[in-house]
């Protein structure tokens, strides 16, 4: 549908007996979970973060320099190679993080606007979407143990595709 | 101690080798049951201590907080975790990151330079056997490398070298791409 311009808006009013049933049984529910919080909470705040802070440590994400990429390397050049793969091997979890993320807040807008979703999430869906056809485009199609020079080639046969696409529009054949 | 209902009346069946039929109520052994459940409780134990350290030792010092990395600081390989147990492995008992890299570095190394030798070997030792019916000249050691070296030395130790036993003047270093042949 997704209609949100002519949008009629209807009064309402609830009635009492379910005025009265969203407030027990939101009191009812948040009573259950704070009889199990509240001691905790308690405890946690006045006893243990106290001690804590005492000993407790920093700790840091770990940052890697760029190192020179596969297409820079010599040939038979097992060390550049080794470096350029790890790297490769980052930047893939980096990438994969992005896409997972964007699947969150897809989701979070979901739950947030329950039945609103389809008008009011397909930006987050559009991100998302876009971003995991460009990490196929990049990653995907990889044999299962693969190295940075197959998805150099990868980059190089694209590259080349496109070329040839744009020189002759006429003879562009497309895949079964 | 009680027995239960259900064994009596649904007659809790033997084994099919036993005596007796279905309907006969048929009572546990306590005995049996208290072997058992002390066999699953010392299992449990072997575990149960050294998780319950752990988790003291987590409690007691706390999670780490997520922090910039200060200037001109590096941080050691064991500050990169957040939880104290996982400090305290990554510090005492596992390797670094840095450590299995260079580790791995060194070894390619390595095998790099054993093949590069070999290809080389292999490429002499071919056109050898190739060229095995042509005048095999043999080839001298040069000894004026040894000369050289030893004058400069010499040079360096006494300032000005008296040429007793040479008398020739030293050999011009000048372009170093000329191999000593």
């Amino acid at each position: 549908m997704g209609d949100g311009e002519n949008v009629v808006q209807k009064e309402f009013r609830v009635s009492l007996f379910e005025r009265t049933k969203d407030k027990v049984n939101g009191k009812l529910m948040l009573g259950i979970e704070a009889f199990f919080s509240k001691p905790a909470s308690y405890l946690k705040e006045n006893w243990i973060e106290p001690m804590q802070a005492k000993h407790r440590g920093n700790y840091y994400h770990r940052r890697f320099r760029r190192v020179p990429t596969i297409d820079e390397c010599l040939v038979d050049d097992q060390l550049c190679m080794y470096e350029a793969n790890e790297q490769m091997k980052r930047d893939k979890m980096v990438d994969k993080q992005i896409v997972k993320h964007l699947k969150i807040r897809f989701d979070e807008c979901r739950r947030k606007y329950q039945d609103g979703a389809q008008t009011r999430c397909y930006q987050t869906y559009e991100d998302w979407q876009n971003t995991r056809e460009d990490f196929l485009v990049k990653w995907g199609d990889m044999p299962p143990q693969h190295s940075a020079l197959d998805v150099y080639y990868k980059q190089v046969h694209r590259m080349i595709h496109e070329r040839r696409q744009r020189e002759n529009p006429e003879n562009n054949q497309k895949s079964v | 101690r009680r027995i239960s209902l259900s064994k009596v009346v649904r007659g809790d069946y033997p084994n099919f080798w036993g005596p007796g039929h279905i309907g006969v109520p048929r009572f546990g052994h306590r005995l049996k049951d208290y072997h058992f459940h002390d066999h699953i409780l010392q299992y449990a134990w072997i575990a149960a201590v050294p998780v319950a350290l752990m988790g003291l030792y987590s409690l007691y010092i706390g999670p780490a907080e997520l922090k910039d990395i200060p200037e001109g600081y590096e941080p050691r390989h064991w500050e990169y975790y957040r939880t104290p147990v996982q400090r305290y492995m990554h510090k005492w008992l596992y390797q670094s990151y840095e450590q299995a890299y260079e580790r791995n570095l060194h070894i390619l190394d390595l095998k790099y330079r054993k093949a590069e030798s070999k290809k080389k070997y292999w490429i002499v030792s071919n056109h050898m056997q190739t060229n095995f019916r042509y005048k095999g000249w043999y080839y001298l050691i040069d000894r004026r490398i040894e000369d050289v070296l030893m004058f400069d030395e010499l040079q360096k130790k006494h300032g000005m070298f008296r040429e007793y036993f040479y008398g020739r003047p030293p050999m011009d270093r000048s372009n170093p791409t000329d191999r000593h042949m």
